[in-house]
């Protein structure tokens, strides 16, 4: 169990998204980000809208 | 042929995650989970951060051993992934998943350019010298030494690059 995580709701093979959009990957590391700052309870994990 | 099988199957759960879902429902699991959670409280802010990527995708360099493939309970190794290695060194050695699209675009689970891009725009205080692959397949007689071995080399390693954030990703 990791400390903390986000969940997207990708295909397997594609947790940053699709390959050469990098606008996707860059959402989804600063929603990552986010969630690095703002989760206080150990083993959360945040599902990402998309 | 079980290589072939697994290859199949990777692609057709890809395609059809609900298949997946079904395919693995009611098996049980054999996760071995640590006596608590590990976690530090994270404070030092983001733009004075030097982050790490750790990846179970199979993520390795050509020059590199590929993961272990034949043996059915998978492969515990690691291999260092320098952030200075170019783009068309990276390969992926990996049977349970589709990765085509990530060996076109090692990004989506290896974001090491992404990274890269957000420390030259000042949002993350930089990337380590070295990220790290695993092979996310393990099972079996391996977990032990994943977690017991594998797992402890890898996280002392980061600490001597001085990593304050690993960002870990699945295959």
């Amino acid at each position: 169990m990791p400390p903390r995580a986000v969940f997207v709701k990708q295909p397997m093979g594609h947790p940053l998204g699709e390959p050469f959009k990098p606008q996707q990957h860059r959402t989804i590391l600063l929603d990552t980000f986010h969630a690095l700052e703002t989760i206080k309870e150990p083993g959360a994990i945040i599902d990402l809208p998309y | 042929m079980r290589r072939f099988k697994n290859r199949i199957l990777a692609k057709i759960f890809t395609r059809f995650p609900s298949l997946l879902e079904i395919a693995v429902k009611g098996k049980g699991t054999s996760i071995a989970l640590p006596a608590q959670i590990p976690w530090t409280l994270f404070k030092k802010p983001l733009k004075d951060s030097v982050m790490a990527i750790v990846t179970t995708a199979g993520v390795h360099l050509k020059t590199q051993e590929p993961f272990d493939m034949l043996d059915p309970d998978g492969d515990p190794t690691w291999r260092e992934l320098p952030s200075s290695t170019p783009k068309d060194q990276y390969m992926i050695t990996h049977d349970y998943y589709d990765h085509a699209d990530a060996d076109m675009d090692i990004n989506i689970v290896f974001p090491v350019d992404r990274l890269n891009e957000l420390k030259n725009e000042g949002i993350i205080g930089g990337l380590s010298p070295f990220n790290y692959g695993f092979m996310g397949h393990i099972k079996g007689r391996h977990i032990r030494t994943l977690m017991e071995k594998s797992a402890e080399e890898v996280s002392l390693r980061l600490k001597s690059h001085d990593v304050d954030v690993v960002i870990l990703t699945p295959g």
